[in-house]
């Protein structure tokens, strides 16, 4: 009986070991395609360990654009991505507690619109915004990517951290109330260090979306020296002419880096996180 | 009061200065100037420009400190020279500063036309043949007439049919960034081997029995018509005596018996095997580093030839290099080539509505277009030059650079005596029909087990360019 558990427990892990393989060989063929000299990549495609290990591409690949490195290029998408992280954590623990907690007027009215804001896809709203933000006079700057998200516009976020906030106790507030606390320090005090694992997971999805984001870099950034990594990674391939695809994927690798740091390091939280307020909410 | 003095009397110097500087060097396309040479006392502003002004003469350093925006889709050969080349504009122009903003061929179109929809057109734009009427007719681009008349942008040593390509009616609207045609790029390493000579001019007979000779021996197939590019029906629509193959009236010109035999052709290559069918197609792609000339140890998946544009054969000769090919050049198969063949534009430069300075901004376009050392740093990547005598300076430089570019230079010598007039830029609608009956067609004939036949499949175009063309009028 125990060997019988024992076999079908490797079985399981093997099988599992393949899947896993399977979901992870582009990525890892991307990674070791980026230490191949460049003029290689393709005449040994179907053979992922390179032969010959050279940093050629990186070092290529870090000079980046005119006279911009790569440097400037991760710069920037981190510095949008933060700006624009922070202000969705701000904006949606606020108005996630206001909409768990508070009573006030249109209350329903409200949350359904922070719903719907999840449901709508934001290639409808693009044409519109990107008018009103080119009549604010935002348009090669940063801030259509960064300032409308310190106003809680992502519905997903104030969602979990609302149902996160619906698992926390009710006495605590009112034990709170009895010792002289206003809202606001209900909110500081008592509901804020109580949502940090889910903070902790709006945090790194915001992270992950800003610095992914292609779009809106796209469509609102007008100089080379403000491109964040993604759209810099783009300009490395031309369909009709020869491309450094070695340098892109080693960019492309670099890329990566701060979002797996932040993951591994965050992971716990993470999975904390989603598992508490899906019991919850 | 006597510091406030001081100050005002060494600012004047010092603009004096930079004026005297710019001025100067606006005479002089040589070398590098710097801008204390005729640091004499501080002169009067405007005798310097007097002295040295000629009819049409334009002093760039009068549009004070200026920075041009110009955007151009991109490799990154062409963001290296194009940088190389501005950086050279602002050593000569102090006060010109580039702001220059690479993208890569989808992207820069969804960012041109957002930007034209705000006002925010950059400076200069870089132009493609399809788009230049779209452009004009929604009034984003700058007629360049009056500035060709004053002498600011010169055009005399650009042959007539090339400049006409950037025409739209009567205007000049965009000039030639650098010459192309439409070229086969083929295994040349092969071809020797087999004992076959590939000639110019090579007719539609002699492709179907060069490829064919070369399936029997290697196994190695053919690429002709694919995908949603009409490349193929122009050529052979021309060939026929047609100038076009779009019609604003009719749909496509040619009638439905001419394009089946079109068809057929592709049928006949598929159900004798020696072209390539649209799965192996499917399955490698088309691109230049990946293109089915270098699978070779896959014959069922490799061909001899690439269906391309002259000014590729440096990037397929440089991926070809690693396989040990040597890639040689001819014309696209027809029956009647003289007809068929024309020459292109690569790629145009434009100055826009939106561009702030326009006198500068024609003025810059001018030396992109013309001035002989701009040239030898763009290294004729984006085609060979269009004014003539800029072409035969450049020569050399390029060719140091780039073995394969003698060649392309002799092809498209080759090409300028046994070319007609290009075709009108493609209707609005082309792209629906593009992606439509063109992309159809081509995937139902080049299968094994084909799904149309040759009369199906020109009905099919005819039919729906016909109704694009009415829905449009």
């Amino acid at each position: 009986m125990r060997r019988k558990r024992i076999i079908g427990t490797i079985i399981y892990h093997i099988l599992v070991a393949i899947g896993a393989f399977v979901m992870i060989y582009p990525l890892l063929w991307m990674v070791f395609s980026s230490f191949k000299p460049t003029q290689t990549i393709f005449a040994t495609a179907s053979q992922m360990i390179p032969t010959e290990w050279t940093l050629d591409n990186y070092i290529t690949g870090w000079k980046g654009l005119q006279r911009y490195t790569f440097g400037t290029f991760f710069a920037n998408s981190f510095i949008i991505a933060m700006g624009a992280t922070i202000g969705t954590l701000l904006s949606s623990s606020v108005v996630a507690y206001a909409l768990q907690r508070l009573n006030f007027g249109l209350k329903k009215v409200l949350f359904a619109c922070v719903l719907s804001t999840m449901m709508l896809p934001a290639q409808i709203l693009m044409i519109p915004q990107y008018l009103w933000f080119s009549n604010l006079g935002w348009v090669g700057t940063y801030y259509p990517m960064i300032l409308p998200y310190w106003f809680a516009v992502q519905g997903f976020f104030v969602y979990l951290i609302m149902n996160f906030i619906g698992g926390i106790p009710k006495e605590l507030d009112e034990a709170a109330k009895i010792d002289g606390c206003s809202y606001y320090g209900i909110f500081a005090r008592i509901i804020l260090p109580l949502v940090v694992p889910s903070l902790i997971t709006c945090a790194i999805f915001s992270f992950i979306w800003r610095w992914d984001d292609f779009l809106s870099a796209l469509l609102y950034v007008r100089s080379v020296k403000m491109y964040p990594v993604a759209m810099a990674l783009k300009t490395f391939t031309d369909p009709t002419s020869s491309s450094d695809y070695g340098a892109m994927f080693a960019m492309s690798t670099l890329s990566l880096v701060p979002i797996t740091i932040i993951f591994l390091i965050f992971q716990k939280s993470l999975v904390e996180g989603i598992a508490s307020s899906g019991i919850k909410g | 009061m006597k510091k406030v003095l001081a100050l005002l009397l060494a600012s004047v110097m010092t603009l004096s200065l930079v004026a005297c500087g710019g001025g100067n060097s606006g005479q002089s396309t040589e070398a590098p100037q710097s801008t204390a040479t005729p640091a004499s006392t501080a002169a009067p502003e405007g005798s310097q420009e007097a002295t040295n002004a000629e009819p049409g003469a334009y002093d760039p350093a009068s549009a004070g400190d200026i920075t041009l925006t110009f955007n151009w889709w991109t490799n990154q050969k062409r963001t290296e020279v194009t940088t190389a080349a501005c950086e050279y504009i602002t050593s000569l122009y102090p006060n010109v500063k580039f702001e220059l903003v690479p993208g890569s061929w989808g992207d820069y179109w969804t960012q041109m036309s957002v930007q034209a929809s705000s006002n925010d057109l950059p400076d200069i734009m870089q132009q493609d043949y399809a788009y230049i009427a779209e452009f004009v007719k929604n009034g984003y681009l700058l007629d360049l007439t009056p500035y060709i008349e004053n002498g600011m942008v010169k055009v005399d040593t650009i042959p007539e049919n090339t400049l006409v390509t950037g025409m739209v009616d009567g205007g000049n609207y965009a000039l030639c960034a650098g010459v192309n045609a439409p070229s086969t790029l083929y295994n040349k390493t092969l071809t020797d081997e087999l004992g076959i000579e590939v000639p110019d001019n090579i007719t539609w007979d002699q492709f179907v029995e060069i490829s064919k000779k070369i399936y029997d021996e290697k196994g190695i197939k053919t690429l002709y018509s694919f995908s949603n590019s009409e490349n193929q029906q122009l050529f052979y629509t021309r060939s026929l005596g047609y100038k076009d193959f779009f019609s604003n009236e009719t749909g496509v010109t040619c009638t439905v018996d001419e394009l089946a035999v079109f068809y057929q052709r592709i049928l006949d290559g598929i159900a004798e095997g020696w072209m390539l069918d649209y799965d192996a197609i499917q399955a490698n792609g088309t691109e230049i580093d990946t293109h089915p000339m270098f699978a070779q140890d896959l014959p069922e998946y490799s061909v001899w030839n690439a269906m391309q544009w002259s000014n590729q054969l440096a990037a397929l000769q440089k991926a070809a290099s690693t396989k040990g090919i040597e890639v040689g050049i001819t014309t696209w198969p027809a029956d009647d080539v003289t007809k068929a063949n024309f020459l292109k534009s690569s790629q145009f430069f434009s100055v826009t509505r939106d561009a702030q300075d326009k006198d500068l901004a024609c003025f810059v376009l001018n030396l992109l277009i013309n001035d002989v050392e701009v040239n030898k740093l763009l290294m004729a990547e984006r085609g060979v030059p269009a004014p003539t005598d800029v072409a035969a300076a450049t020569m050399d430089v390029v060719a140091a650079e780039d073995p394969t570019y003698p060649l392309v230079v002799e092809f498209l010598n080759k090409c300028t005596a046994n070319s007609s007039p290009i075709f009108e830029p493609n209707p609005a609608w082309s792209g629906d029909l593009r992606n439509g009956a063109i992309q159809d067609t081509h995937n139902a004939v080049l299968k094994t087990k084909p799904t149309m036949t040759a009369q199906e499949a020109a009905q099919a175009v005819v039919d729906q360019a016909k109704k694009l063309a009415d829905e449009n009028k």
